[in-house]
């Protein structure tokens, strides 16, 4: 009896065994199965919309990128796939996407090889305003399943834009210049472009505000000599490299702004890209514009 | 003739750089411009547009045409090609190549930009004078060489501009060629480079003459030609290429300005060597204006109005087979 007893014991803790094994096994391949066959793939092509499916939480289904994305600061675990306008084919057929999401047009023979290869093309076309910016959202939200979370940052980002302007209205208006480009060209926020915008509703006066296509001349800029420039770094360079050069040529060095030292810096990324950071891109530049006032 | 179209062109290059002072984004009305210039200018933001911007600009316009003028001369006699010229032949691209590779090096600051152009415009040249004068070679082969070097070139910049994006604008501006940021520095260099430039182009006018005739008589002659051609290309080269180095390639001017001139007054260079100068001057210095009016706010790059405006030249020169000279 005892043997049969120790048997049954053996017998009994094996099976307990087993049990516990593939329970623990087959839990986490329980919970997760549905969700790996359901989770989606996506190559992002444009730095605003991978920060848009940042913020809304899908970081994880980013499987590829391109060169420019580089907020947040997790998105260089993910492969890149290249330029904006000249992205791999080959690179991006590799990593598997359900789909390609881009805020920009790619060329239609890129389109065609993507169409042909079964890959989903999601181009998202938005309006240049804050509207544009919460339309690129809820779309991008929309295609990720994440409705709900994609009209709170959008809820959010509405309170907070109210706040700014409100607060702008009762300000001073400075008169303002955004450098973008100096030298032979001069690049600036002209009255056609979001940037422009940006600046009336936080209570600047941009002098390029008549001007379009993003160029400027040097000789309206001296005329209207405005209070404060706005400088945002060239690329590759840091605001003091940029600003330095930018205060010792000719004619720029001889600007009121430059003179007294009003030339401050604005991160170009931010200012740039329209997506969920785009109201803490006012907040910073009605901070830029209106300084200690501000604070 | 030749004085009194010499003189005529004077007065319109002087003509159309007052003209020049006065047009501009910033509306400044010829009254104004005039009290300006006169000393007694009220606005303080238009008198520094008018001395500080317009006035470096139109000057450093005419002294670039009359280089890239006679430069155009020099080319074309030297190699016996009416259709020669230093943009044409690859030999401001070889300078724009030069600048944009010691931007990527980061040797800017040490080497300076006009000398890394003239390293970039003198390697062409040579490799153009090497094709072009050792044993006679046919117009279009002479051409081709330069449509070559000129493919070769620009493929090399389009791969520096992909590799570095950040320098990416910096180096495109020197393929487009622009006045807008002249200064009084540069106003000062690119009269010294005309001066070192000009002298000895207007002392060996008839060497020039001479270097048009076949290679037989030119030897009778008693010239040491090959010398002298490989003098005056190279002189033509450090002038052309520091106007690169400074103000980015701007085509055709050294081809339209001679081939015009010569239609005017013969191929003797003594009479129109002054002529084609004032005629490059009074080319580039129009270009310069339209692209500072065409647009309303900003600027249009110089190169682009002066290839529309060669490039229709250069077709038509070769369609009527103008391989000799009028």
């Amino acid at each position: 009896m005892p043997i049969l007893n120790s048997k049954k014991v053996c017998i009994f803790l094996f099976s307990l065994i087993v049990f516990t094994c593939t329970s623990l096994v087959a839990q986490p391949l329980l919970e997760e199965k549905p969700e790996t066959l359901q989770q989606l793939r996506i190559v992002s092509l444009s730095p605003n919309v991978t920060e848009t499916i940042f913020a809304l939480g899908g970081g994880d289904l980013l499987v590829g990128r391109s060169d420019f994305c580089n907020y947040p600061l997790e998105v260089e675990a993910i492969p890149s796939v290249g330029m904006l306008y000249t992205p791999s084919l080959e690179k991006i057929l590799s990593l598997e996407p359900d789909v390609v999401m881009s805020s920009t047009s790619i060329s239609d023979q890129l389109h065609e090889s993507l169409t042909k290869a079964g890959v989903e093309f999601l181009f998202i076309d938005y309006e240049e305003n804050f509207i544009g910016t919460y339309t690129l959202i809820r779309e991008i939200a929309q295609r990720i399943n994440r409705v709900e979370k994609g009209e709170l940052l959008i809820l959010e980002m509405q309170n907070k834009v109210k706040e700014i302007t409100e607060r702008a209205r009762l300000m001073q208006k400075p008169s303002v210049y955004l450098m973008i480009d100096f030298g032979s060209f001069d690049g600036t926020a002209t009255g056609d472009t979001y940037l422009s915008q940006m600046l009336e509703m936080i209570g600047a006066d941009n002098i390029a505000k008549d001007a379009t296509k993003w160029t400027y001349s040097k000789e309206l800029l001296i005329e209207k000599d405005p209070d404060l420039i706005i400088i945002s770094p060239r690329w590759g360079e840091t605001f003091e490299q940029t600003s330095a050069l930018f205060a010792s040529t000719k004619p720029y060095s001889d600007l009121r702004a430059t003179k007294e030292g009003n030339l401050v810096p604005i991160d170009a990324d931010l200012i740039s890209r329209q997506g969920p950071r785009s109201a803490q891109a006012l907040e910073l530049l009605a901070k830029a514009v209106h300084q200690k006032a501000w604070l | 003739m030749n004085t009194r179209i010499s003189v005529v062109l004077f007065f319109l290059v002087c003509f159309l750089g007052l003209l020049a002072l006065t047009l501009g984004p910033a509306n400044i009305s010829v009254l104004e411009t005039i009290k300006i210039l006169l000393g007694k200018g009220e606005l303080d933001s238009q008198t520094y547009i008018i001395f500080s911007l317009r006035l470096p600009r139109v000057i450093t316009a005419i002294l670039c045409g009359a280089i890239l003028g006679g430069a155009g001369a020099v080319f074309q006699a030297s190699l016996r090609n009416p259709m020669a010229d230093p943009f044409v032949l690859g030999v401001s691209a070889g300078a724009s190549f030069g600048v944009a590779l010691s931007i990527t090096l980061g040797f800017s600051a040490f080497l300076g930009l006009p000398i890394s152009a003239l390293l970039g415009a003198v390697c062409t040249t040579l490799l153009i004078f090497l094709i072009g004068s050792k044993h006679r070679v046919s117009q279009t082969s002479l051409l081709l060489t330069g449509v070559a070097a000129n493919y070769i070139l620009s493929a090399a910049m389009t791969l520096l501009m992909f590799i570095n994006h950040q320098h990416y604008e910096r180096i495109l501006f020197w393929t487009l060629g622009s006045f807008s940021s002249s200064t009084w520095e540069q106003v000062f260099y690119t009269f010294v480079c005309a001066l070192i430039f000009f002298i000895p182009l207007f002392l060996h006018h008839k060497e020039m003459d001479m270097m048009l005739l076949d290679e037989g008589s030119a030897l009778s002659g008693g010239l040491s030609l090959r010398r002298m051609r490989l003098f005056l290309l190279l002189l033509s080269t450090f002038a052309v290429s520091t106007c690169v180095s400074f103000f980015g390639v701007i085509g055709f001017i050294g081809l339209m300005a001679p081939h015009i001139t010569r239609l005017l007054v013969g191929p003797k260079h003594k009479k129109m060597l002054l002529p084609t100068c004032l005629f490059g001057s009074l080319l580039l210095l129009g270009s310069d204006t339209l692209s500072r009016i065409l647009l309303p706010t900003g600027e249009m790059p110089v190169g682009v109005i002066t290839s529309l405006l060669g490039a229709p030249l250069f077709i038509w020169m070769l369609r009527k087979g103008r391989n000799s000279y009028v």
